[in-house]
């Protein structure tokens, strides 16, 4: 037993933690994620339907060309709900953070799974409803699902299991909020005469750290860098005055946090410009209704356009899921 | 300064992106569920192995019919934060899988702990040291630190969540009320803590309280510790706070400012200012303790022992010591050292045998609640009267 705990630092915390651990990745890294998801997922689906068709018609035949949604348009789609999780979490006048959390769910869930495998409409009600439980804001299911339409308790309940487990289990979600109340008060104790100053940085900040939400910058960054990067674009003579005092000495780390910062706001702003519109937004959504449900599209919009709605059930399109769900447990 | 993570560089080895397709929901262990070794409110513990290690492991099964409202709360945080945790001190966490079946369940797998400090203290068979007690502390408090520097408060610290290893090891458990540090205005529910562990603050209703629990809870178990007895058994929130202010004295406006705008303060603001300290057990107003007397109450603790006793016990919270402060007190620096893990008593080979099943849990308390019944019927009744006066 030693007499003192091990001095780690700050830094060293935060690599311990599971957003550190498993869910940062470099920019290249993550497109790769994205690329291999969305391509297992086209496979399967074209195996899949490829063996329903000629199970069907017990032969080959020269099947209609189904078209995938490609990387893009899947992310295009997922930053669609991101949108639609903060659209839900006002209706529920949900505190921001615990948006944020549902959101990065999300983002995460789909790093593990494509939107063709699950659509996001369920998912994304069950990363909301998971993130109030596990950020301590208890809503019972019964009232959650009573604002919204077309979405079953059970179908929530289903997927929660399905949703927990594909995030492995690693629930706990860092934002910027929290690293911007910290700056905030230490830029008070610097400089203690700008104070309406530093509470309008504080506020447009916050803002910003919300728009970051809908970009990758959570999977690049560290929520401090963020938290930085937001104060920077809402009042950057105090922070370079502040990063001065701070990190003055330091002329690398200060170079890097320059850096650092400058990348993180393209994503901020990024995050900040509007999403798709609702076109685009039906587009894709009845793209995705084809490829998970060939056959049925093919009745439903057999020559051209439907206005129908796309009410697309939740299921797992791919059989494996299934078999992920299996007891682990032998008695 | 909010720097945690400031330098961390970001992004994972180049494998990381095929690792996170191959992997998906991750690689699946098989577990043996051999028997059931215990019971929670909302668990059911069994003794297992992990088959390709053979290691023998707990598996915490969270209860069906619980599952009306989807996961459990108390399961979402204990998963929550155990997987952020690693620590010699702190229960380890080593995996979560849903069982399907008739009723489909979430189970934890956590590393396997025979014995708690309850049993310890309990077991009249077992001698203890002084130095034995340093090293429980000593641990304990490592494995606090540790949760607190991430930020995450226990909430329910008693010695029945500190368990022992085979090789004397104490392990923080039980995450089932933690949370994370609120922030400014994000206020808790002062309902937590089992109460014969519950800080004054809590007590008094306050909302917006810290890490600081956590130390008055390891508090009163060091106090229990050394009397082998629970030190302030409260049998209602009310006794129990008549109890902590008999030990403690009543908080002043002077000795704890603020504490009288708290929710559940409802004694005479003039009896306790300053000009007429005077006790008036009456109105449950007590004076702090004199050295002599916390002397005689624990007769076998060191000078330094007993400050630090009385730091982890400052009723006001911002004046109690937080937990880097405890490891770096003089209590742990005196001698004697603290007894290694491994050479620390162990439970009596009755008990160990078969820990979960002999154990007479709630056996001190349920004595002690025949014998004070009476008299805390008394207390209470007393107690009310003065909070109607008050509060109408
Ligand atoms: N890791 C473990 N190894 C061995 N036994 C354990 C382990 N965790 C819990 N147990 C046993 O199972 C019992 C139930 O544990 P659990 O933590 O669910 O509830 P509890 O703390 O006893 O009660 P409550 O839920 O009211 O706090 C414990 O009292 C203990 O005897
Ligand atoms: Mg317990």
């Amino acid at each position: 037993m030693s007499s003192t705990p091990a001095a780690k630092s700050d830094d060293d915390l935060y690599r311990e933690g599971s957003q550190y651990r498993i869910w940062s990745f470099s920019q290249s890294e993550l497109e790769e994620v994205r690329r291999s998801v969305n391509r297992i997922a086209s496979e399967h689906l074209a195996h899949e339907h490829q063996m329903a068709r000629s199970a069907e018609r017990g032969g080959e035949e020269e099947g209609v060309k189904i078209e995938y949604l490609t990387e893009g348009e899947e992310y295009e789609m997922l930053l669609h709900y991101c949108v639609k999780v903060q659209d839900a979490a006002a209706v529920y006048k949900l505190p921001s953070h615990i948006k944020a959390t549902a959101i990065q769910y999300l983002k995460r869930f789909y790093l593990k799974y494509s939107l063709m495998e699950f659509h996001p409409r369920n998912i994304m009600y069950t990363c909301l409803f998971l993130a109030t439980k596990s950020e301590n804001h208890f809503i019972s299911i019964d009232n959650f699902v009573q604002p919204l339409q077309r979405v079953s308790k059970q179908s929530i309940i289903d997927l929660e299991f399905i949703v927990a487990q594909t995030l492995s289990f690693t629930l706990l979600v860092h934002h910027a909020f929290n690293p911007i109340h910290g700056y905030f008060l230490d830029l008070q104790s610097v400089f203690a005469d700008r104070m309406d100053e530093i509470r309008s940085a504080h506020d447009r900040a916050r803002r910003y750290a919300n728009d970051s939400l809908f970009s990758d910058a959570a999977f690049l960054f560290t929520p401090p860098q963020i938290a930085l990067a937001a104060l920077m674009m809402a009042n950057e003579g105090l922070m370079d005055a502040y990063m001065d005092v701070k990190f003055g000495q330091n002329a690398v780390l200060l170079r890097q946090l320059k850096t650092t910062t400058e990348r993180i706001k393209s994503y901020i702003v990024e995050g900040g410009k509007p999403k798709i519109g609702s076109e685009r937004a039906l587009a894709l959504e009845r793209k995705l209704y084809v490829c998970r449900n060939p056959e049925k599209a093919r009745k439903r919009f057999g020559n051209g356009s439907s206005s129908e709605s796309l009410n697309d059930s939740a299921e797992p399109a791919a059989k494996r899921v299934k078999i992920e769900q299996e007891d682990t447990v032998m008695t | 300064m909010p720097d945690s993570g400031l330098q961390s560089r970001t992004g994972t080895s180049g494998t990381a992106a095929s690792a996170a397709i191959k992997k998906r929901v991750g690689k699946k262990d098989r577990y043996s569920k051999d028997r059931k070794v215990g019971e929670g409110t909302y668990a059911v513990v069994y003794l297992g192995r992990q088959l390709s290690t053979n290691r023998v492991i707990a598996i915490k099964k969270i209860k069906v019919g619980q599952f009306k409202d989807g996961l459990d709360m108390s399961a979402i945080r204990e998963i929550k934060f155990l997987s952020e945790l690693r620590h010699e001190n702190v229960i380890e966490l080593i995996d979560v899988f849903v069982s399907s079946g008739t009723a489909r369940s979430l189970n934890l797998v956590l590393e396997y702990l025979s014995a708690d400090l309850e049993m310890v203290i309990k077991d009249r068979s077992v001698m203890f040291t002084a130095a034995d007690i340093k090293s429980w502390m000593y641990m304990t408090f490592a494995g606090l630190y540790y949760c607190h520097r991430h930020s995450v408060l226990h909430r329910d610290l008693k010695p029945n969540n500190l368990l022992l290893s085979p090789t004397g090891h104490l392990k923080i458990a039980d995450f089932g009320l933690a949370r994370q540090q609120p922030g400014p205005y994000d206020p808790m529910t002062p309902t937590v803590v089992t109460r014969w562990y519950r800080a004054p603050e809590l007590l008094l209703g306050s909302k917006i309280y810290t890490r600081k629990v956590d130390v008055w809870a390891v508090g009163i178990i060091f106090a229990e510790l050394m009397l082998r007895t629970p030190y302030l058994p409260g049998q209602t929130d009310l006794d129990q706070l008549d109890l902590t202010f008999r030990a403690f004295g009543t908080p002043t406006e002077e000795s704890w400012p603020g504490v009288s705008s708290l929710p559940d303060y409802f004694y005479d603001p003039e009896k306790t200012s300053a000009a007429t300290a005077a006790s008036d057990p009456k109105s449950g107003i007590y004076p702090p303790p004199t050295r002599e007397q916390m002397r005689m109450q624990f007769s076998a603790a060191s000078e330094s022992a007993l400050d630090f006793l009385l730091k982890m016990t400052t009723l006001d919270p911002a004046k109690r010591i937080d937990t880097k402060e405890c490891l770096e007190t003089a209590y742990f620096k005196e001698m004697p050292a603290p007894t290694p893990p491994e050479r620390l008593p162990r439970l009596s080979a009755k008990n160990d045998s078969d820990p979960h099943v002999g154990s007479e849990s709630e056996g001190v308390g349920k004595n002690l609640k025949r014998e004070k019944v009476d008299e805390i019927a008394e207390r209470e009744k007393r107690l009310g009267d003065v909070a109607k006066k008050l509060k109408f």
